[in-house]
């Protein structure tokens, strides 16, 4: 029995993995093409998410499988219940990837646009590389680097805030091209919202590792009505 | 409040120890379940909390084990008088070749109750928490062995709560029968621990995890973790215990 379980999660934990490349090169295409300003490249990321949903459908299938026939418990259980969550996580990281190719599709042929770039490039990278050891924290069992992970989302936070001050800047002295701002914005915080997802994905490592629940810490020992 | 309260408890077989120093305080109105591999004393544990292990030759026992306010060990206890506070169902069902009336009455016809009416109160009772009551009304006086497993079962258990002990000891109750059956047996216990402490043996982690308050987990005759059944199953604290309910060994 142990044995069948033991291969099923291993092959879970490979397509895993292959969930996480496909998010994180959704990710850096959106990335290149707003770097490029390549809106032919942001249409294929666009249309490409599909495939990222099906591959979530499929390892959704997989756990709830695990569940149901082998019916795991302490550490398989805790694998498991992390293994969803971050599924749905890496599912949402290639949605924000969608996001920010619709709005490059929107502002690639806006000149203003270079002047902002590098800000956006800074907090994808940084974006990109949460998301990357976040998985890997998970998959070699690093609770110390979980820990790194969450720390670096204040980090994007503040990189975010900076993002936000240029674009009311250049609202105030652009009133015309409101359409570029706000899509400038729309890109941050979907950049934002990834370093988010980074530190959900880190926290469900660190239940998988020491069966411990770090989310809204803040609010330990509160019950909700 | 512990109801049974177990102090370095060793356990010989002749020459072969199979409890070693084990320590439990087991809570009133708890199903604790113990779990761990074949031979790991875990039904010794619970034989001796009713001295069930006296009908077994050459067995010593050292250690304290007071269970209801009683020195269980004390040579001079009366052990009916300690069964009747501690009720046993086994892993088969072990119905006796009597009326399924006559079966839920033997034992408070043991303790001095000879008065029809009241007799018919504790067999309507007994039978009625179990469940049993509709399923048998009208054939109180047909033989228990006409039961399904199940059912047979499920008379062994009003059979030990007409006396109405405090504690109800259950070894595997539940290894003999179909998923329905189980079910059944696993909802009644949920409901007996409203007025009685359940101590329950099972092999089946998913048994163990569905209605046990409390989980002990014995290895090699030691209490290797004794926990919320809800720490156990899912961040054990010992890695014996974690590789035993993961199914890495045992």
């Amino acid at each position: 029995m142990q044995i069948h379980l033991d291969h099923e999660l291993e092959l879970l934990k490979k397509e895993l993995g292959i969930m996480c490349n496909m998010s994180v090169e959704s990710l850096t295409l959106a990335v290149r093409s707003l770097k490029n300003k390549d809106h032919i490249l942001a249409k294929r990321v666009i249309n490409e998410d599909r495939d990222i949903d099906l591959m979530e459908n499929k390892i959704d299938g997989m756990l709830l499988a695990i569940l149901a026939l082998q019916q795991p418990f302490a550490i398989d259980l805790r694998f498991i219940a992390a293994a969803m969550k971050i599924n749905n996580d890496l599912e949402r990281v290639a949605d924000k990837a969608v996001s920010i190719a619709k709005s490059v599709e929107h502002i690639s042929n806006y000149t203003e646009i270079d002047k902002y770039i590098n800000g956006l490039i800074e907090m994808a990278d940084f974006s990109l590389d949460m998301i990357r050891k976040a998985f890997d924290c998970f998959i070699s069992k690093d609770a110390d680097m979980a820990f790194e992970v969450i720390e670096d989302d204040r980090s994007l936070n503040k990189m975010n805030v900076k993002i936000y001050d240029k674009v009311v800047e250049f609202l105030s002295t652009n009133k015309v091209n409101a359409d570029l701002g706000l899509n400038l914005y729309r890109i941050a915080t979907s950049l934002e919202r990834i370093g988010d997802l980074a530190k959900n994905i880190s926290e469900e490592a660190v239940y998988y590792i020491r069966g411990e629940i770090i989310k809204h810490k803040d609010l330990k020992g509160k019950v909700s009505s | 409040m512990e109801k049974i309260n177990v102090k370095n408890m060793d356990f010989y077989y002749g020459d072969n120890q199979v409890l070693c120093d084990v320590s439990l305080g087991i809570e009133q109105n708890l199903v604790t379940a113990l779990i761990g591999p074949s031979g790991c004393g875990k039904s010794t544990f619970l034989r001796s909390l009713n001295r069930m292990n006296d009908l077994i030759p050459h067995t010593r026992v050292e250690g304290d084990v007071v269970v209801n306010g009683m020195d269980v060990n004390d040579s001079d206890l009366d052990v009916v008088d300690l069964r009747s506070s501690v009720g046993m169902v086994f892993q088969k069902s072990n119905p006796f070749p009597k009326s399924i009336f006559e079966n839920i009455c033997y034992g408070p016809k043991i303790n001095g109750i000879k008065d029809k009416w009241e007799l018919k109160k504790i067999a309507e009772r007994t039978l009625k928490q179990v469940g049993l009551w509709d399923e048998v009304k009208d054939r109180l006086h047909d033989s228990a062995l006409i039961l399904s497993g199940g059912q047979q079962q499920r008379l062994c258990i009003a059979r030990a709560i007409a006396i109405q002990p405090d504690i109800l000891l259950m070894d595997e109750p539940a290894s003999a029968l179909d998923p329905i059956a189980t079910t059944r047996i696993e909802e009644l216990i949920l409901e007996l621990k409203k007025d009685y402490t359940i101590v329950i043996v099972t092999h089946n982690m998913q048994q163990a995890a569905r209605i046990s308050d409390k989980t002990a987990f014995f290895y090699m005759g030691e209490l290797i973790e004794y926990n919320d059944t809800q720490k156990i199953f899912t961040n054990p604290e010992n890695k014996r215990t974690e590789d035993y309910v993961t199914g890495r060994f045992g």
